[in-house]
């Protein structure tokens, strides 16, 4: 499994196998599947924090790319499309599920922590990306969202606050204590 | 600026996202203070690395599971029949599609698949479909020379007088529900009835009338179990 190197021998794009499959190609949905189940999965383990909670969650994903295939109008990258639907996907679960995501005052405030000035001026040494991924993984719920849709994933304010039905300036204050907190986890791996 | 002031804004800072007047003030605030600058540091970091994050891989047998789900969704041989058939008297270019039948209610199913194919062969330039419709009494006799639709016909009243008993302890919901169904699939008998007798020789246009037939008893059957 190569995306890159099959996407430069066949010059199939996105566009052209999302048409095949909601044509009935079910060929062309696989293909869908094996460029993308990575992408999908990794973004629900990282929101999710469990392996086969992320299985079942890119599991239903993808059967609602199967379902709603046809929807797709190929005004936006399919990517982006894929990537909205599986956001939407999570949050719904987390919805179901009761997970606060907008009130986390009880999680304590990580900013406020008192340092010394030899430890403030410490800098986290190169940022090791699986040390990171895994910092991530122990962020409490709200902030851990709101840094994935905004730092992983790209998402304005704008949007995270119509998705999590917070205000902007919620989703600016989530994302700050999330990348301090990050910060500081990060700090006390080395 | 103090420090707290500095830490309040530096994310929007880090983001590029501050007023002139506000990204003066903090670069003058970082330019003096080393610990605001090792916070803009490591943020810088984790904003530029959190881009680059690893993928990880689902397990293997992931896409046999969906691939489980999709066709427990539709009905395979129906469809699978039909979309060949379909394709042999249509060309490769004929349009039916897989979600468009997964995303609806097995009897909408029938609806859309008649709704595609008479739209076909309204517009179709092939000649077979431009001959005159038989009068609807030759499909009628035709109907009822053929014993699968009788037996179809015969089964059908008696699932609905079975439906009918269990009603009255339907609720509302329920009872829509069934209204509903019963609409859209009789559209769909309907339709087919008419393709069939625009095109009585035809196999597809009866195999989707057995087919519609086939949903009604499955969707009665339901009901009937409530
Ligand atoms: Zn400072």
């Amino acid at each position: 499994m190569m995306p890159a190197t099959v996407e430069r021998s066949e010059p199939v794009s996105d566009l052209d196998l999302v048409r095949a499959a909601a044509a009935g190609d079910a060929a062309a949905f696989e293909q869908l599947y094996h460029l993308h189940n990575r992408r999908v999965y990794s973004l629900c383990l990282r929101m999710l924090s469990s392996g086969t909670q992320a299985e079942d969650m890119t599991q239903e994903v993808f059967l609602q790319v199967f379902r709603k295939i046809g929807s797709f109008r190929g005004d936006s990258a399919f990517t982006t499309w894929l990537h909205r639907l599986t956001v939407n996907q999570v949050l719904m679960h987390f919805r179901k599920r009761g997970v606060k995501l907008e009130h986390t005052s009880e999680e304590g405030d990580f900013t406020n922590v008192v340092e010394t000035p030899l430890q403030s001026t410490r800098r986290i040494s190169m940022v090791d990306r699986l040390d990171l991924d895994k910092a991530i993984g122990e962020l409490p719920p709200g902030y851990r969202t709101v840094f994935i849709l905004h730092d992983v994933e790209g998402y304005e304010h704008e949007e995270i606050s119509g998705l999590l039905k917070v205000s902007v300036g919620t989703s600016k204050s989530q994302l700050h204590k999330a990348r301090m907190r990050l910060r500081d986890l990060l700090k006390s791996k080395h | 600026m103090n420090c707290q002031e500095c830490e309040e804004i530096i994310s929007d800072y880090v983001d590029g996202a501050l007023e002139p007047g506000a990204q003066t003030k903090i670069e003058h605030h970082l330019a003096n203070c080393e610990a605001c600058r090792a916070v803009r540091d490591d943020l810088l970091q984790i904003v530029h690395f959190s881009k680059q994050l690893p993928l990880h891989i689902p397990t293997s047998d992931l896409w046999s599971r969906i691939q489980t789900e999709i066709e427990a969704e539709q009905p395979k041989t129906w469809w699978a029949r039909s979309k060949a058939r379909l394709q042999n008297l249509y060309g490769r270019d004929f349009k039916f599609s897989i979600p468009q039948f997964a995303a609806i209610a097995a009897a909408c199913i029938i609806v859309a698949a008649i709704g595609v194919v008479v739209w076909q062969k309204n517009n179709s330039q092939v000649p077979q479909f431009a001959n005159a419709a038989p009068a609807d009494n030759q499909l009628q006799t035709k109907l009822a020379n053929d014993p699968s639709f009788q037996e179809f016909e015969q089964t059908i009243k008696q699932l609905k007088e079975s439906v009918e008993q269990r009603k009255d302890t339907w609720g509302p919901e329920l009872r829509l529900s069934f209204e509903r169904n019963m609409t859209s699939i009789d559209q769909s008998l309907n339709d087919c009835r008419q393709l069939l007798s625009r095109n009585p020789n035809d196999e597809t246009c009866k195999e989707l009338l057995k087919n519609a037939y086939s949903e009604k008893v499955r969707v009665l059957q339901g009901f009937a179990n409530f």
